[in-house]
């Protein structure tokens, strides 16, 4: 297969030129470029392939990962991005290997199947001039001094354990959106979902974390 | 009393339970310019909203910083295992 020269003149926006650089570098075997991609991704990778496979596979699946992506280097077309390409490789490799019941589609691309959970129980709503659908009086404040770092630690393990409770669908979107940082796009281009199904499930997620805080703080 | 009612309410334009629904969208700058301006008007006129959304706020913070702790870097064996397929992968192409 031939080298690709890519001009930059072609590229429409800055991030795609240094796409466009990234995989004419891999294809010409540029190492450099090769070990700052493992060091940006592999960590991601791991805790992502957690999700769907139990802890003793998961070095293997990124391995396997990564093997891919080098052997694929040459037909990617870049209709995706290079990070959108190697989770989607991750994600597939990961439910070949999960113990989870096999999947030919991630998980929240089956749709909100959970019955609808509004933000906060209706019954909480209740305000006794206004009526129902108003808060009777603000729910209580957080006081969480940030500098204690045992406070810090155990509140971060409510939110793990609570993420850990969440349906499947849910967890994969609040890991990558809130857990990885990724944006909307690039959630939605991986695990191929709508924007809205994929707004509907952070939501969820994230509400149902509040609520896993707000029981640490003050009981339920 | 329930004129006075009415009167909060048309002040709030949304219910709670709306407003709430709106939240997600709302951090993630979605929503449309009526929704937009329905959720701030109700915000104003609301604690117990702005209390829920500084603390989804927070949830989001926190849970942002859970990846902070993992240490994890690439163990040197392995990124040169790596790398060596990768050489190899080239060599053949």
């Amino acid at each position: 297969m031939g080298s690709v020269t890519i001009l930059a003149s072609e590229a429409t926006s800055p991030a795609e030129t240094t796409e466009k650089m990234v995989v004419d570098a891999l294809r010409r075997g540029d190492e450099q470029v090769f070990r700052h991609l493992v060091e940006m991704h592999h960590t991601g990778l791991r805790r992502v392939a957690a999700l769907y496979v139990p802890s003793n596979v998961v070095e293997d699946v990124v391995q396997e990962t990564w093997m891919a992506v080098v052997r694929g280097i040459d037909r990617f077309e870049g209709r995706s991005s290079i990070k959108t390409w190697i989770y989607r490789i991750l994600i597939n490799q990961a439910r070949k290997r999960g113990p989870k019941e096999r999947r030919a589609i991630p998980f929240s691309a089956l749709g909100p199947s959970e019955a609808h959970d509004p933000a906060v129980p209706l019954e909480r709503l209740y305000h006794p001039e206004l009526g129902t659908g108003y808060w009777p009086e603000a729910p209580p404040h957080w006081n969480a001094d940030p500098g204690d770092r045992a406070v810090a630690s155990e509140i971060r393990m409510v939110i793990e354990r609570a993420i850990d409770r969440l349906s499947d669908a849910q967890r994969e979107v609040i890991t990558l959106r809130d857990v990885e940082g990724w944006d909307s796009e690039e959630v939605c281009d991986t695990l191929g979902i709508s924007a809205v199904n994929q707004r509907v499930l952070l939501h969820r997620a994230r509400t149902s974390v509040r609520a896993a805080l707000e029981v640490y703080f003050h009981g339920s | 009393m329930a004129a006075d009612a009415e009167f909060i309410r048309n002040q709030l334009r949304i219910t709670c339970a709306d407003a709430l629904e709106l939240m997600t969208e709302f951090l993630d700058r979605a929503l449309s310019s009526t929704d937009q301006e329905r959720f701030r008007a109700h915000l104003e006129g609301c604690e117990a909203c702005a209390v829920y959304l500084d603390q989804l706020r927070l949830t989001v913070d926190i849970t942002s910083s859970l990846h902070g702790q993992d240490d994890y870097q690439v163990d040197q064996s392995t990124m040169e295992q790596l790398v060596d397929i990768y050489r190899s992968t080239r060599d053949e192409s």
